[in-house]
């Protein structure tokens, strides 16, 4: 219990800025009350084994659908970034995670922004692809994209990351478009005691982590928090410092109904420039984001169970500053409001049944309202909503005992987007004992962003004609229809798995900029959304996996593509915003006595570069990790030592490729 | 009688239950002590330690096997054994020519009421058999008593494991007050079988996790018995959780276990184990020389295989005809 008050005075004092505090005060209060428990419950029963413990029921814990489904019958292709591929990665920051999945660029629009795209990137945010925490979307309705650092989430906590490589909108929702990341974080049951980290390094690498989990009868909690900060890039203005907490609770009412609640929090203080505009000067922001989660599972039977989900996010950038002096005006420095709220709240009904030996059927209803407040993006100090609802269902069923159909569709409706029914469809036939052949199509919609539906960007200065954006109507969702022809093998006496896939994607409808005439614009000119761009994307996917046992592995992932765009605004061709080739390997190597020695080399080829159309050489990163866990009666203690970028490879370029050769010392202890 | 074996039927309504239980008290009340055998019915009282479906169907079980293959009348008396220490307390204990415990608490009530017939125990796990017996605690009048076990052989368990997962695995078992004495057998199978063994031994259920954790990150497989500090309804999520996050598949001892995501169970169905016990009976009073058996494990047994979990871990059973071949052998019993 002493250690229970010291955390949570530690808690008090490092992790909570004041707002946060009256947040979580009552919280964390009632989980004081909960770690002292009157007495603990002695059960004085009887010693001897009963025969109930053969004939008893017992709560499901792993059911069908909390399982990840077989890779050789999930209907598009799947990579799972598992819990020992993320320690042995020695990544720091979330994103960089995506970097062991096939087809996935990881670039930087500055330290700690990072821009995630799958075969292709357009831009600084990652628009395009779906992005869950335990199956709450987490892009930004805003502008679009991840706004990585600001989650309320640590690496440590991530269970597993499933990582589906095509659209799929009936199994994950809207903007589930060229791809989607599910991050699975850790039940609350697996992570008891007390943990501590640190991670110290260049550049300022500056991390110290602590969670603690425990019970209260059929209540399993963990509370995590970390303090974050390094300097981002040499020539960047771009530190940043993070605190962050999160809970989660996992409560077993009874042997059919499970509650799942999380809470979070992220307070940020970040420096900012910007390289290509002379107007904005080295300033500082401050950001906070937090969410509210809650499930509610009530199980059936082992394959049938129905849920309700609610949560609620809330992003805050509170990115205002006076711009340097502008000599046109006379020396006046304009203030620059680009703050930007966006708050989402989402329910969801979800049902799996069985109705069939050989037919498993889902099928549920959700609504969100996203809200956005940007004065300087949308024109207005009111909110402007984008309320959606969506209707989904799912099929797998066994045509044969060899061929597994799976059927989806969704439909959903927007403001921001309309009507649009996502369907898709896949057959996946083993052909061979652990031989699988898979074909599929799937099409699916990503509808415009707040920003991208009603823009109205002004610069700031109170004169009729200083529109830079306008709304110029009609923006239509972008649409992707994607093909793939698939082979997933096993071959268990050489302890490997394969997966290989052809794809060929139709992007339509993209949105994009462009200028045109506009008398209120600065220069009688403004710029505008519209769907201006299509692309075809073609190419081959093969990642393979060797796992001998004994903790040690080895992953590697090609892919090569061909982009064809049709550019209608001709800013830099849709060809240039993926690299036609890539590849990640990952080698651990588990030398016994707790040593444990790992290697990760990622590439990616030539392409353009983010916000720019200027093309940029090929990537090369290569990250060693060496550990040491001792193991000892009372704790484990693990002490790892990281270089990232060892050969410091990266290429002069306004906005950075790639960071700076890194080292970081990391040292852990954990309590049983 | 006829009442009785009505409202077992209808075992679902709580009110005819509790008809049934006014209706056995009358009955033991009124009952005549001398009536037994004299016509060679043969009088059998079940005490079940619960009032639950499996101890009902194994009662039904049992009557419907006599009656279909004995060729002696039967008589049955069914008493919940929480009636049975009311029943001593008022000085009115049923007669009977065998009596039945079905269960742990079952066994605990006949002690106190020192029978002077044969007693079967039934449902009843072999380390709680033993361990009253050694203490005591059984009833067993002239050293007629016997059991037939609800927990499996390990012999058998190994055998089943080799055929699921092959030679040469790194077994992990966790053991408990309940459980470590098996320990010894443990070894000996496990050196048979050239099974890699690993044990640790837990006192209560706070060394859990830290045992756990130590022996998953040794093993290919977990084996699970039966002990009430290590396996209970609050300590199986996190099992089941751990041992799926160390990708260790689960042999575990109940059906609920595979339905909660063990990958597979090797356990007897109540039903198995009243017709067994039916067989026994049936012996017994068929021929006047021959005693009770011996103490037995079950005959007859079912393997629950997880699908769902199993495809996860990436086991592929479908590929192990001698498992398949077992699995079909034991559903065909």
């Amino acid at each position: 219990m002493g250690i229970l008050s010291l955390f949570f005075r530690v808690l008090q004092r490092r992790a909570l800025a004041p707002g946060l505090r009256q947040l979580f005060a009552p919280l964390g209060f009632a989980l004081l009350l909960l770690a002292f428990p009157p007495l603990a419950s002695a059960e004085t029963e009887d010693e001897l084994l009963s025969e109930e413990a053969f004939l008893g029921d017992l709560p499901v814990v792993l059911s069908a659908s909390r399982l990840p489904q077989s890779l050789a019958n999930a209907p598009i292709a799947t990579t799972i970034i598992d819990r020992e591929m993320i320690v042995a990665s020695g990544f720091t920051e979330i994103p960089d995670l995506l970097r062991l999945a096939p087809g996935f660029i990881v670039n930087y629009d500055n330290g700690y922004r990072q821009a995630v795209g799958y075969h292709m990137l357009v831009d600084r945010y990652s628009r395009q692809m779906q992005m869950l925490v335990d199956g709450r979307s987490v892009y930004e309705p805003a502008l679009g994209g991840v706004a990585w650092a600001d989650l309320p989430l640590t690496i440590d906590d991530i269970e597993r990351i499933e990582v589906i490589r095509g659209p799929n909108a009936s199994s994950y929702g809207a903007n589930s478009f060229t791809s989607i990341v599910n991050i699975i974080t850790r039940n609350a049951v697996l992570d008891r005691g007390l943990m501590l980290k640190t991670n110290l390094g260049s550049d300022g690498l500056s991390e110290g982590f602590l969670r603690y989990g425990g019970n209260y009868g059929n209540l399993d909690y963990r509370v995590s928090t970390a303090y974050r900060e390094n300097n981002g890039f040499e020539d960047r203005h771009d530190d940043m410092q993070v605190k962050l907490i999160s809970v989660r609770g996992d409560y077993q009412l009874d042997l059919d109904n499970t509650f799942m609640v999380q809470l979070g929090h992220n307070s940020g203080s970040k420096d900012a420039d910007n390289v290509f505009d002379d107007l904005v000067p080295d300033y500082n922001k401050n950001t906070y984001s937090q969410f509210q989660q809650v499930k509610w599972t009530h199980t059936l039977s082992a394959d049938q169970e129905f849920s309700f989900q609610f949560y609620h996010n809330q992003n805050k950038n509170i990115n205002d500053f006076y711009s340097t002096p502008v000599p046109a005006l006379g020396g006046i420095q304009l203030y620059m409001d680009e703050r930007v709220t966006s708050d989402r709240w989402d329910a969801e009904f979800q049902n799996i049944l069985k109705p069939l030996q050989s037919l498993r059927l889902v099928w549920g209803l959700g609504a969100r309202k996203d809200e956005v407040n940007a004065p300087m993006f949308l024109n207005t100090t009111n909110g402007v909503d984008n309320d959606s609802w969506r209707v989904f269902s799912n099929l797998e069923y066994y045509l044969t005992g060899k061929t597994l159909l799976n059927i989806g569709v969704m439909y959903e409706d927007s403001d921001t987007g309309g009507a649009n029914t996502s369907p898709r469809a896949s057959i996946n036939h083993h052909f061979r004992k652990n031989h699988t052949l898979r074909l599929a199509a799937s099409r699916a919609y990503r509808d415009p962003f707040v920003f991208e539906e009603s823009p109205d960007y002004r610069f700031p200065l109170a004169i009729p004609n200083n529109v830079l954006l306008f709304d110029a109507g009609n923006v239509d969702s972008e649409r992707i229809t994607s093909y793939e022809i698939g082979y997933v093998g096993n071959f268990p006496k050489i302890h490997t798995s394969l997966d290989a896939r052809y794809f060929y994607d139709e992007l339509d409808d993209l949105i994009a900029y462009d200028k045109t005439a506009y008398p209120l614009g600065l220069d009688g000119t403004a710029q505008f959304f519209g769907n201006l761009n299509n692309a075809r994307i073609k190419g081959i996917e093969v990642s393979a996996q060797y796992r001998p046992g004994n903790g040690n592995r080895l992953n590697i992932s090609y892919t090569h593509q061909d982009i064809n765009g049709e550019d209608v605004t001709r800013r830099g061709g849709y060809e240039d915003t993926g690299p036609s080739d890539m590849l990640n390997i990952l080698a651990v190597r588990d030398f016994g006595g707790g040593y444990t020695a790992s290697i990760g080399y990622y590439y990616l080829s030539k392409m353009k570069e983010l916000a720019t159309n200027d093309i940029r050489s090929g990537q090369n990163r290569t990250d060693i990790r060496v550990a040491r866990t001792v193991a000892a009666a009372r704790q484990d203690i693990t002490f790892a030592c990281v270089v990232q970028n060892l050969f410091d490879d990266s290429e002069d370029t306004r906005l950075e490729n790639n960071i700076n050769r890194r080292i970081y010392g990391s040292i852990t202890v954990s309590f049983k | 009688m006829q009442l009785l074996f009505e409202v077992h039927k209808h075992r679902s309504d709580i009110l005819l239950k509790g008809l049934l239980a006014l209706a056995s008290v009358a009955l033991l009340l009124f009952a005549n002590p001398g009536v037994a055998r004299d016509d060679g019915t043969v009088n059998l009282v079940f005490v079940h330690s619960q009032t639950s479906a499996p101890y009902l169907n194994f009662i039904e079980k049992v009557q419907r096997e006599l009656q279909a293959g004995s060729r002696f009348p039967v008589h049955t008396l069914s008493l919940p054994a929480s009636q049975l220490d009311e029943e001593r307390s008022t000085g009115t204990t049923p007669s009977a020519d065998m009596i039945v415990a079905l269960g742990k608490q079952a066994a605990r009530a006949i002690q106190q009421w020192q029978p002077d017939v044969p007693v079967l125990y039934a449902l009843i796990p072999r380390t709680t058999y033993d361990s009253l017996g050694k203490s005591g605690d059984l009833a067993c009048p002239g050293k007629q008593c016997t059991a037939i076990y609800i927990d499996q052989p390990l012999q058998r368990i190994f055998h089943i494991l080799t055929a699921a997962f092959g030679k040469q695995q790194r077994l992990g078992v966790v053991l408990g007050p309940a459980s470590s004495w098996q320990q010894d057998a443990l070894v000996k199978l496990a050196g048979q079988t050239g099974y890699a063994l690993h044990t640790v031994k837990i006192h209560e259920r706070d060394e859990l996790l830290p045992a756990l954790d130590g022996i998953l990150k040794q093993s290919d497989l977990l084996l699970s018995l039966a002990d009430p500090v290590v396996y209970n309804r609050r300590t199986a999520k996190s099992i089941l959780l751990t041992t799926y996050r160390y990708k260790v598949p689960v042999v575990a001892y109940s059906r609920a276990y595979a339905d909660a995501g063990a990958t597979l169970s090797v356990f007897s169905t109540p039903g198995q184990i009243a017709r067994q016990t039916a067989s026994v009976i049936r012996d017994f009073f068929s021929s006047h020389e021959q005693g009770l058996p011996q103490p037995q494990y079950p005959e007859h047994y079912k393997i629950r295989v997880n699908r769902h979990v199993a495809d996860s871990l990436g086991l592929d059973f479908e590929n192990k005809p001698e498992f398949q071949s077992i699995i079909k052998e034991a559903d065909d019993e």
